[in-house]
């Protein structure tokens, strides 16, 4: 299994970096955008590396060498990625390049739970397959990005895979640390708790590693706080990114006439129908694969549906479904009979990911 | 769904609930709830 992971690895890596150096090649690069501008090939980054300093990752960028201040925006980050992208660059420099090794790092075991994981409940065959289409999805390069998507994912699965083991003092602490790292990780808390319950008559003290998660979002949010003494609440500090929160069906059609208002814009496009993909899959996930699963996705999923941002309506849902791994799951249950439907969708996945790709490295927003 | 698996799911969505409210203590929504207001979009 590890040499399917690290094959992943190495084809998605040197793919998206082709793509990535051709693109800017032949497309000479606009003035950048995004908060920190500045710090884009600063330190003399080759382009085969600068092409990764965009958006989100330039905040991690800017932590990891500055860490979190307050009234900047920076503890709207959690802290565990540049914890460790700030650990890796003592030895690792410039700064971007401790960030993918990171990534790449967590990737790796990332993938190799999600086979190890889902093959339990869907076979070998079909495990393998949903990390192909994970990887393959329009959003996929995220995995492979200076985000926290990897990381997020290797942790979220490592609290699956240990409970579905009955251990759930290990569970609840990898549910922890992944808490400290996406404010979503708070969601493995109701599977965790549900996990432990549907394996014992009566519950014991190891029912509180649930809250791990939980414990994890709040614990490394007020130490950001605290530490930076940043006074506003959380909701306040987020208010620039210009999110709000409406009804699911708002969302959806306040996105559909975004989309034909521009005459049809890719990333939100991906979006739309990528979150109404993922209701589908969901019900299926609820049908066909275990209850914790389900208990995961739909609260993460209301979450991901009831916010709207003020550029687009749905900005950013494709690359939050990246880590919400039941869905591939439910898919290839669907097309491992299929052979040639699931060859045709990691290839029309795969066109769609160059296309994002592609526009993400020249500074287009894609989530 | 049997009695026992109801009670699971609610147990299970109560102890979120417990998450959540530790995380909107720590992230001082409680306080600030005229922003929480704003975010829902029913508040100046």
């Amino acid at each position: 299994m590890w040499r399917l992971t690290l094959g992943v690895l190495v084809a998605m890596r040197l793919g998206l970096e082709l793509v990535g150096l051709a693109s800017v090649n032949l497309t000479p690069l606009g003035p950048p955008n995004g908060d920190w501008n500045a710090l884009v090939g600063a330190s003399g980054e080759p382009l085969a590396l600068s092409i990764w300093q965009r958006w989100d990752a330039l905040w991690y960028q800017r932590i990891a060498e500055d860490w979190y201040r307050a009234d900047d925006g920076t503890v709207h980050f959690e802290p565990l990625y540049p914890l460790l992208v700030r650990a890796t660059s003592v030895i690792v420099r410039p700064t971007v390049l401790a960030q993918l090794v990171v990534t790449s790092t967590a990737f790796v075991v990332a993938a190799w739970l999600f086979v190890e994981l889902s093959r339990l409940d869907v076979g070998s065959e079909a495990a393998c397959l949903a990390l192909l289409l994970v990887v393959a999805f329009p959003a996929g390069f995220f995995l492979f990005a200076p985000y926290t998507e990897s990381l997020y994912l290797a942790l979220s699965l490592g609290a699956f895979r240990l409970a579905r083991a009955d251990r759930p003092w290990l569970a609840g602490a990898c549910g922890f640390v992944a808490g400290c790292t996406r404010t979503v990780g708070a969601f493995l808390v109701a599977p965790l708790a549900y996990s432990y319950l549907e394996r014992r008559d009566k519950p014991g003290a190891a029912l509180l590693a649930a809250l791990g998660p939980g414990l994890g979002l709040a614990l490394s949010t007020a130490y950001l706080r605290l530490s930076t003494g940043e006074h506003r609440s959380m909701v306040a500090v987020a208010e620039p990114w210009g999110d709000r929160l409406s009804p699911p069906w708002q969302a959806l059609a306040a996105s559909w006439e975004f989309i034909w208002g521009l005459g049809g814009d890719p990333p939100e496009l991906v979006n739309f129908v990528g979150l109404l993909g993922a209701i589908v899959l969901a019900v299926l996930v609820t049908r066909r694969l275990p209850l914790a699963y389900a208990l995961y996705v739909w609260p993460y999923l209301a979450l991901v549906a009831s916010r709207q941002s003020a550029a687009a309506p749905l900005e950013s849902v494709a690359r939050y479904l990246v880590v919400l791994f039941p869905l591939f799951v439910a898919l290839s249950g669907l097309l491992v009979r299929k052979p040639l439907l699931a060859m045709a969708t990691l290839a029309v996945s795969l066109m769609l990911q160059v296309v994002l790709f592609e526009r993400w490295v020249h500074f287009g927003f894609v989530g | 769904m049997e009695l026992r698996a109801t009670g699971r799911l609610l147990f299970s969505f109560g102890l979120a609930g417990v998450a959540f409210l530790l995380y909107a203590f720590a992230a001082g929504i409680w306080p600030d709830s005229e922003a929480l207001f704003r975010l829902c979009g029913c508040g100046g």
